[in-house]
């Protein structure tokens, strides 16, 4: 089972932000994420029925906790942290990345974004 | 009373063909096309406990356990049959016991003429059911006889969803024909109960 500190983690992998002091502090990563779980929702609100259909909201004090949706769909929010990361800091990074990232996610969920 | 089997046999053939589903989405749409399928073909037929018939009491619930009622076939009162009428009957004065009975609603039933006394066990029926909502199983029947056309029903609802990765509207026309007609076929197995005579004829009842 995939822990929310494991989508973390392997966001700052791609985003190649793993050695403290970080260029992204944890909360900032987790504003994200609920910004993903909020985009999810719209665009596939059928994921979200075992949670009765309310939207996850989580904070680095819930890192422990599992991924709260089914584990089939843990891969696309890691590209939309990723993505919307990238999208912030115009000094470091490719639009055409974060974009990349951005498509990534809605086809994983089987949309297009 | 039908054997109970569970539709996780549904669940499991249903996620190989729907890539990119949730297992909750499937849940609701399994549910939802059994519902329609035992509502229109009337398939699930079972007798429940029968009921005390209390003197001076004309009204009775039918229930069935774990499952919704959704009408009655067939009404016994102390081992007769009895006619189910589809008018509210005219009072009569109590007399022998009651001869017809009208459904005040799918699951409420009302007695006439009014019974006059007790009989213990004397009320029987035949009820159509439903699953309820929180219901994980359905009788045997349903998956020996009628599996692929509830696979149909699912996959033809699921592939008619818009904006999904399974969504294939050309597989949703095909799938939910095939269920339309499963339907069909399971309402007539229903009415033979598995014979191939026709209806058994019988002399009509309630008006003498």
């Amino acid at each position: 089972m995939f822990l929310l500190s494991d989508l973390i983690s392997q966001s700052r992998e791609l985003l190649q932000d793993e050695v403290e002091p970080y260029r992204y502090d944890d909360e900032r990563l987790y504003r994200t994420l609920n910004n993903a779980f909020a985009e999810a929702y719209r665009l596939r609100p059928d994921i979200f029925v075992d949670l009765d259909f309310t939207i996850p909201f989580v904070t680095t004090a819930n890192s422990t906790d599992t991924f709260p949706l089914d584990q089939q769909f843990y891969n696309p929010f890691v590209d939309y942290v990723v993505s919307m990361t990238e999208f912030s800091d115009d000094e470091w990074t490719v639009d055409g990345r974060a974009m990349a990232f951005l498509q990534l996610f809605g086809r994983r969920l089987g949309v297009t974004a | 009373m039908s054997i109970l089997v569970s539709t996780d046999e549904w669940l499991n053939e249903l996620r190989t063909r729907l890539p990119g589903i949730s297992g909750g989405q499937l849940d609701l749409e399994l549910k939802a096309t059994l519902r329609e399928f035992f509502t229109e073909s009337g398939f699930w037929m079972e007798e429940p406990s029968p009921i005390n018939i209390v003197a001076n009491k004309d009204t009775y619930k039918i229930t069935y356990p774990q499952a919704k009622v959704m009408g009655v076939h067939r009404v016994f009162v102390d081992n007769l049959p009895i006619a189910l009428s589809t008018t509210l009957p005219k009072t009569e004065n109590p007399g022998s016991g009651a001869r017809q009975a009208y459904m005040l609603e799918h699951d409420l039933m009302q007695l006439f003429p009014m019974p006059s006394k007790d009989i213990q066990d004397g009320l029987k029926t035949v009820v159509r059911l439903n699953p309820s909502q929180s219901m994980t199983k359905v009788p045997s029947e349903t998956v020996s006889h009628f599996f692929d056309y509830v696979l149909d029903g699912v996959l033809g609802r699921l592939y008619s969803q818009p904006g999904k990765p399974y969504t294939n509207l050309t597989q949703g026309v095909y799938h939910l024909r095939r269920f339309r007609n499963g339907i069909s076929i399971a309402r007539d197995i229903g009415r033979k109960r598995y014979g191939n005579a026709t209806r058994p004829w019988q002399f009509p009842q309630g008006w003498m």
